[in-house]
């Protein structure tokens, strides 16, 4: 009995052992992944860092208006934003790569889906970033035109134009990395539809008279021959 | 010598005798001189002579001041000296043309001294006088620099005289039915000697009448009718050229209707030509033909670009006499009455280039060319002498004793002969340019053949093209089925011209120095590059 | 065979077509240029003009009227060949020389700017002494205009000469207001001339104009005269200005909106200071612009000006452009535009020195290149309003002596505060932040 028992002590022994023996290395190799895809990703943003910076893109961002939404909701500035997120996203993949390597079943393809996966955030962070530009500088011209063309509610107007593109370009970065895509399109069509039945209705009943104003002053009939303005030569 | 016209076809050359060649050493020239040198003008290719007023004359105005129309002055020879003159040229196939100085005789003349000698005289009415000088007022002075007025006293008869001229050069009373006779006498004289025509001084001013400018008068055409219309009759293959200094269309009435004179000098052409050399621009020449009117058939512009007299600037605006002045005459000393007193070459700085482009427009634009003496050899001037007598300086034949002109004392020449290194008889005579085959005698002489080589030049019409580039002076000359292109360059510079010659596509060009042939003329435009101061004769054929 | 030269196709300003017809005009003396575009109701009498003002004036003078025409499909090419020339008799003063006429289309920017490059380079082709560029649409012009704006050039020697035309008290505000003081101060050189579209200039200026980095640009500029302006004056060139007579145009179907008036005009003037920042920033005294000739009264009725809309559009704008304007100006400056009162008759109070420092701190943020330059022009253009609203109302009862005061005034208001403009020129980022 007292063999029985040491043998299979021994036994389960031996296989702990030849688990450990087995399953040790790739500890220690995912470890060693993780701490040299830390430093990788480190290095890759602190030389995108100053990279950014050397290029002042800074200053690109401030212009374009962006680094003013990105305050606005809290975020930090452009700079630290994308070195970050380049940090991360090197990081994570050799977090991946750590995980795989560790040989659990069904977590070998983690990180190869990982990094096919990567391509399409990236897209949508530019549809995102240049909608962002898209509309800062569509809300600037449209409030720039509207206010010289005398029109009423130039912010009113201007701050929808922003809106609907900033709109617009989040619709269509949810749907380049495919979350909800059939939800997030239906909802973006229903808004969007209403929003233009509703802005049609208002002006048909209730603006009319005021999109007529509106339209004789940008096309004014000239067949009376009536001065509305003045005729001073500004040059 | 049986054509009628042959006037159109000549080339003439202007001469004053005294100042072509001294045969009896007594430093002027005379007839048996000119004689001698009869050949040069044969060789040359000239085909009548027209002589300077040869008239016995008091020389106050070089000989137009005569004192006996029936005669020789002295100094020039006898009457028999000039017969054979006349015989000599004949033989060579040149003709004679003299001068007919009708408008006025010298105060010397003895129907003058008559005419003054008292109110009562059957002569008296030969001139035109008057008691004030306020008759005719407002008429032009035309010497303005010596005149102050066109009336003179004559302390003789206590009266006032008409002179349109000098003062010592009363105007004879066209209105006098004697004097045109005796002005046909004078004409018939010389014409039954043989000379075949007169050039005619001063015609614009024959006839006077209050409140008018006494030029141009109708009655003067009919005095020149009736000289005229007796020409004719008697002599039909003679020759009348007037001297009129006035606009085309001022003088194409002296033309008639051919019952006039036969030829007429184009004065305005001859300083449009130097002017659009220094402008470069053909503007000013292709203007002034095509606003001369069309003369009969059987009349003929005379065209020259120098003469015995000063290069005459009444014929332009004022911007225009300012021009020339800036550009030919910046001495003062060069300049006279409205005019610029300096022969060809040194109005051209010696520039041979010119030279050979001006006498190429001379032979080439419609017109009988005439040649003034010692132009075919580049001769200078000198400004100093006076009067328009710088350019009246004796013929220089060669590089010796007085330029081989007169072999007397060379103070004793009536005029000294012109000495400085650029222009004078040592550098610049007839001997060495014969010697010489690329001289401007030489080429003067190529010149005249190639022009006489076609009857286009001195009868056909013409029609001027109008390149872009108006550097480029371009016509067509045609006279029945023979054409000819004609291209200048009036420019320092090299130039190229399209030229639209539509009108005569499928000619051949063969250019008339050389004999070169140039590309068949398409529809599309020709394009001509020229040398500086260039210019082409083209014959076109069709083959 | 190859040799290792590669063939390069360097673009040409001056047209195949343009070419063929200038290579027989030849050298010229004086240029003048007309560059056209559907101009068949006004141009015939402006070219009779100019060539009776060559024929009484340069007679002498070779001369040649290029046309460089922008794709007219109204024949004015051909009636700008075909125009009747206003000789006298020809026993009269006319020109001796041929008269040159070349109307050809020209590539390029096909607008007014790129027919008078076009011009510039045919001038450099002929090597001509003087060029003087007119408008097609002008309908006071007279052929004295052409030996006046000349002259100078040709016989004097200057550069550029530019018009100046006598005009209604208050005509003019972007001028007087702002392009002249601001180019004024900045060049330290006096202006009073008028960007009419018409001027003379050297044909050195010219030759140097035609390579200037403002060509390689494919923007349109339908009046670049602020460029050419303000190039002689940063280059120390000798400029002057000649008094002519009353300018008048043709009613135009379609002109420019004030707010492309400003992104042309005004724009052009803060690129001048841009691409002269080295000239300008540096400069001490410069010489005066002499004027020549005497002063033309302009008659006729005043123009109507609605004070009212101007305030409205003033008041207006610096309210819906406050995050803009706060982008562009300094906080010390957005609080005291806000300050300027409204009154129901016009804007009041807006004062020389704050409008001086307006216009400087967006000269500074043009460039700093705080936002779109276009848009920074137009964000000026209510604020220009205001203040010009604030100048006609405080000088609407003065006199033209009184008026010209306060216009010199403002150019010394300009002169002083100069170093402001050079302080925020020089800061870090120069927004108003």
């Amino acid at each position: 009995m007292t063999d029985l028992i040491a043998d299979t002590i021994r036994g389960s022994w031996t296989n702990f052992l030849y688990g450990v023996q087995i399953y040790l290395p790739r500890v220690l190799a995912a470890l060693s992944i993780l701490i040299v895809g830390w430093f990788i990703a480190w290095m890759l943003s602190y030389v995108l860092r100053h990279v950014l910076r050397w290029l002042r893109f800074d200053r690109l961002v401030e212009r374009s208006g962006i680094s003013d939404m990105l305050k606005r909701v809290g975020f930090p500035s452009a700079v630290t934003l994308i070195s970050s997120t380049a940090f991360w996203m090197v990081w994570l993949t050799f977090m991946l790569s750590g995980v795989a390597a560790l040989g659990f079943a069904g977590m070998e393809g983690l990180a190869v889906q990982f990094v096919a996966f990567l391509p399409r955030i990236l897209v949508a962070a530019i549809i995102v970033a240049v909608g962002l530009v898209t509309a800062n500088f569509a809300w600037r011209a449209t409030l720039l035109a509207s206010v010289n063309a005398n029109l009423p509610s130039a912010r009113a107007v201007s701050s929808l134009t922003r809106w609907l593109i900033i709109v617009l370009a989040i619709a269509m970065a949810l749907e380049q990395i495919g979350v909800a895509k059939a939800v997030v399109l239906t909802a973006f069509a229903i808004a969007f539809g209403a929003l233009m039945l509703g802005v049609g209705i208002a002006i048909g009943i209730g603006g009319a008279p005021i999109a007529r104003r509106v339209i004789e002053r940008q096309f004014p009939d000239r067949t009376n021959d009536v001065k509305e303005t003045d005729d001073m030569s500004h040059l | 010598m049986a054509d009628a016209l042959w006037y159109k076809d000549a080339i003439f050359y202007e001469l004053h005798v005294k100042a072509y060649c001294d045969s009896n050493a007594d430093g002027i020239g005379d007839f048996q001189g000119l004689i001698s040198r009869l050949d040069h003008l044969r060789d040359l290719g000239v085909d009548c002579i027209w002589i300077l007023p040869m008239y016995p004359s008091p020389l106050r105005d070089d000989g137009y001041d005569i004192s006996d129309y029936y005669s020789i002055h002295p100094q020039y020879g006898t009457l028999e000296d000039f017969k054979e003159f006349l015989a000599a040229a004949h033989a060579r196939g040149l003709r004679v043309l003299t001068e007919l100085v009708v408008n006025h005789t010298s105060d010397q003349h003895p129907w003058f001294l008559e005419a003054r000698s008292s109110r009562d005289h059957p002569r008296r009415d030969w001139y035109v006088w008057s008691d004030t000088d306020e008759r005719y007022p407002g008429v032009r002075i035309i010497f303005v620099d010596t005149e102050m007025s066109n009336w003179a006293w004559d302390p003789i008869s206590k009266s006032y005289y008409w002179h349109r001229f000098f003062s010592h050069q009363p105007d004879l009373n066209f209105d006098n039915p004697a004097v045109r006779e005796e002005m046909w006498n004078v004409m018939q004289f010389w014409l039954e000697l043989g000379v075949d025509g007169f050039r005619v001084d001063a015609v614009p001013y024959l006839i006077e009448r209050e409140g008018t400018s006494c030029e141009n008068l109708p009655e003067t055409h009919d005095v020149l009718k009736f000289l005229r219309q007796r020409l004719d009759t008697h002599y039909p293959d003679r020759m009348l050229l007037a001297e009129a200094n006035m606009w085309p269309a001022d003088v194409r009435p002296y033309f008639g209707d051919g019952d006039e004179f036969h030829m007429a000098f184009h004065f305005p052409i001859m300083p449009r030509m130097f002017m659009a050399l220094r402008l470069e621009d053909r503007k000013p020449l292709v203007e002034i033909i095509d606003s001369t009117p069309p003369i009969p058939d059987s009349c003929q512009w005379g065209l020259f670009l120098r003469n015995h007299d000063e290069l005459t600037l009444e014929m332009v605006t004022d911007v225009e006499r300012d021009y020339m002045y800036q550009s030919y005459a910046k001495d003062p000393v060069a300049r006279i009455n409205l005019g610029i007193r300096r022969r060809l070459a040194p109005l051209l700085e010696g520039d041979r280039r010119c030279v050979e482009l001006l006498n190429g427009l001379l032979m080439s634009l419609p017109g009988t060319p005439i040649i003034y003496y010692g132009d075919e050899i580049g001769m200078g001037d000198n400004i100093y002498l006076g009067d328009r007598n710088g350019v009246r300086t004796p013929m220089q034949w060669s590089g010796g004793w007085n330029a081989g002109f007169s072999s007397t004392d060379p103070e004793r020449l009536y005029h000294p002969v012109v000495s400085n290194p650029v222009y004078g008889y040592q550098s610049v005579n007839v001997e060495a340019q014969k010697r010489n085959g690329h001289s401007l005698l030489n080429w003067m002489r190529r010149l005249i053949a190639v022009r006489r080589s076609t009857p286009v030049f001195g009868r056909g019409s013409i029609k001027f093209l109008l390149p872009a580039n108006h550097r480029v002076l371009a016509y067509l000359r045609s006279f029945g089925d023979e054409q000819i292109l004609c291209v200048s360059n009036l420019s320092n510079s090299a130039q190229s011209a399209e030229l639209d010659l539509s009108a005569v596509a499928g000619a051949i060009p063969i250019e008339m120095f050389g004999g070169s042939v140039f590309p068949r003329i398409r529809e599309l435009p020709y394009v001509l590059t020229l040398a500086p101061f260039g210019f082409y004769w083209f014959r076109l054929r069709w083959l | 065979m190859d040799t290792g030269h590669s063939r390069v196709m360097r673009s040409s300003i001056l047209s195949d077509e343009l070419v063929r017809q200038l290579v027989p005009v030849g050298q010229v003396d004086i240029v003048v240029g007309l560059p056209t575009m559907n101009n068949a109701a006004t141009v015939e009498p402006v070219v009779t003009a100019i060539h009776a003002g060559l024929a009484r004036h340069f007679p002498l003078e070779r001369t040649v009227l290029i046309s460089p025409d922008g794709g007219s499909d109204d024949g004015t090419p051909a009636i700008v060949r075909g125009a009747p020339l206003a000789y006298e008799e020809l026993r009269g003063s006319k020109s001796l020389r041929t008269t040159h006429r070349v109307s050809a289309p020209f590539d390029g920017v096909l607008d007014r700017s790129g027919g008078v490059r076009t011009v510039f380079a045919a001038a450099d082709l002929l090597q001509a002494c003087a060029i003087v560029v007119f408008s097609p649409d002008i309908t006071s012009l007279t052929p004295d205009w052409v030996a006046e704006l000349v002259h100078p050039v040709w016989k004097d020697g200057l550069d550029l000469v530019l018009p100046i035309h006598p005009r209604h008290r208050f005509d003019g505000p972007l001028l007087h207001q702002l392009v002249r003081p601001l180019l004024g101060a900045a060049y330290r050189r006096r202006l009073r001339a008028d960007l009419a579209g018409h001027f003379a200039c050297s044909g050195k200026l010219a030759a140097r104009m035609s390579s200037h980095p403002l060509w390689q640009r494919d923007v349109s500029r339908p009046s670049f005269e602020t460029s050419l302006v303000a190039t002689g004056l940063a280059l120390n060139l000798a400029v002057a200005q000649v008094h002519l007579g009353p300018c008048r145009f043709a009613p135009r179907a379609t002109g420019p909106s004030l707010s492309e008036l400003f992104q042309d005009v005004v724009g052009a003037a803060f690129e001048s200071l841009e691409g002269n920042a080295p000239d300008w920033l540096t400069r001490d005294a410069a010489p005066d612009v002499p004027v020549f000739g005497t002063p033309a009264v302009l008659e006729g009725p005043e123009p109507v000006i609605d004070l009212a809309a101007m305030a409205e559009r003033f008041t207006a704008g610096v309210r819906d452009l406050d995050p803009l304007l706060r982008e562009i100006l300094s906080p010390e400056t957005c609080v005291r535009l806000k300050a300027v009162t409204h009154t129901g008759e016009g804007v009041r109070s807006f004062s020389d020195a704050l409008w001086v420092h307006v216009v400087y701190e967006f000269a500074a943020a043009h460039h700093h290149a705080v936002m779109n330059r276009v848009h920074l022009a137009q964000a000026l253009v209510p604020l220009y309003l205001g203040r010009a609203a604030s100048f006609i109302s405080d000088m609407t009862a003065a006199d033209d002596g009184a008026i010209e005061s306060r216009i010199e005034a403002l150019e010394l208001e300009f002169k002083a505060s100069r170093s402001h403009l050079v302080e925020r020129w020089n800061s870090e980022g120069g927004s108003g932040r």
